[in-house]
């Protein structure tokens, strides 16, 4: 069944219950068969950084690394803010898979067919 | 099986409160049988609806039930519950069902309402979950309380792995399951064969 769902994210682990439960919604959207981006900007693009998700493991829920490796593997996409990205002095080289660094146009273009966003 | 306000009629006709002794041990002999109908296995709960309506010797099932009443099995279930919370008795053994399958007091029981919701969707015809009608499971997925997004897209992950032909039972207690499931069938065009939550039976869909 066609259809995109985005998932938008500005937390990583100083806010672990936001971005986990984001990762569970984006989850829920490529289990469901829809092209699922998760869009990361402000403190959410820390995720994108190998190794930093092992950092957040919330109760009730599996890690967020597990989180994130099975979204990429369901063919989920991750998205990651380049200027939030430079402005955290983060390295290129160390991008988790499934993530492209990108700008804005890429998530306008993304939502802009009337795209649902759903927003942590 | 005769057409009845049964609401009514039970209020009338059952003044006295049914010694607990008997009631629990009616209920521990129909808990985990199945429907007399369409074999579907009766949890403690469907059991109290069976006892509460008067069908303790053949119970049926909340969907087989309504049927033969004639009703709309949401709205039997709800009314059941209602007379339940009003009598001491079964109240009750309401609550032991409760906490024996991992309810919390006061939460509506999931396994008569899910499965009622979805007879009354006319979405699971009573008597078409009789084991003889339904194709056999190749498969079998325990999630446990696994919920959410974690539970769908596993299911997901299994599913498009699992040969043609797959007919998948899936066991699921996490309480959202019996909507999620649906949904998330409805969405990928997974077929729900049989649901009688926790207990699910999924045909993966033809490429």
């Amino acid at each position: 069944m066609a259809g995109k769902f985005c998932v938008s994210l500005t937390h990583a682990k100083e806010d672990g219950d936001r971005a986990t439960v984001a990762f569970v919604v984006a989850n829920a959207a490529a289990a469901s068969e829809k092209e699922t981006l998760v869009f990361l900007s402000t403190e959410a693009v820390r995720l994108a950084q190998v190794g930093y998700a092992d950092q957040i493991r919330e109760e009730g829920f599996a890690p967020m690394a597990d989180l994130m490796k099975n979204f990429v593997a369901a063919g989920g996409k991750i998205f990651v803010c380049s200027p939030c990205f430079k402005k955290r002095g983060l390295d290129e080289a160390k991008l988790v898979a499934g993530a492209t660094i990108v700008g804005g146009a890429k998530l306008v273009e993304f939502l802009s067919d009337g795209t649902p966003c759903v927003s942590y | 099986m005769k057409q009845r306000a049964y609401t009514n009629e039970l209020a009338d006709e059952d003044e006295d409160d049914v010694p607990l002794p008997k009631l629990m041990s009616d209920l521990d002999r129909i808990t985990g049988t199945r429907c007399g109908r369409c074999e579907h296995t009766l949890c403690g709960h469907e059991g109290l609806v069976a006892i509460v309506l008067g069908q303790a010797a053949r119970p049926l099932c909340i969907a087989c039930l309504a049927e033969g009443l004639g009703t709309d099995a949401s709205e039997l279930a709800a009314g059941v519950f209602a007379h339940v919370r009003r009598r001491d008795c079964f109240s009750k053994a309401c609550s032991v069902a409760s906490e024996r399958e991992g309810f919390g007091a006061g939460v509506a029981p999931v396994c008569v309402f899910a499965v009622a919701a979805i007879a009354s969707a006319g979405e699971l015809e009573p008597g078409s979950g009789a084991a003889a009608d339904r194709p056999a499971a190749t498969d079998r997925w325990d999630a446990g309380d696994k919920g959410c997004g974690e539970l769908v897209l596993e299911l997901f992950m299994r599913l498009k792995a699992a040969p043609a032909g797959t007919v998948l039972a899936l066991r699921a207690t996490d309480l959202a399951a019996p909507l999620d499931i649906p949904a998330w069938c409805s969405l990928t065009g997974n077929r729900l064969v049989y649901a009688a939550p926790p207990e699910y039976l999924i045909a993966k869909k033809e490429s």
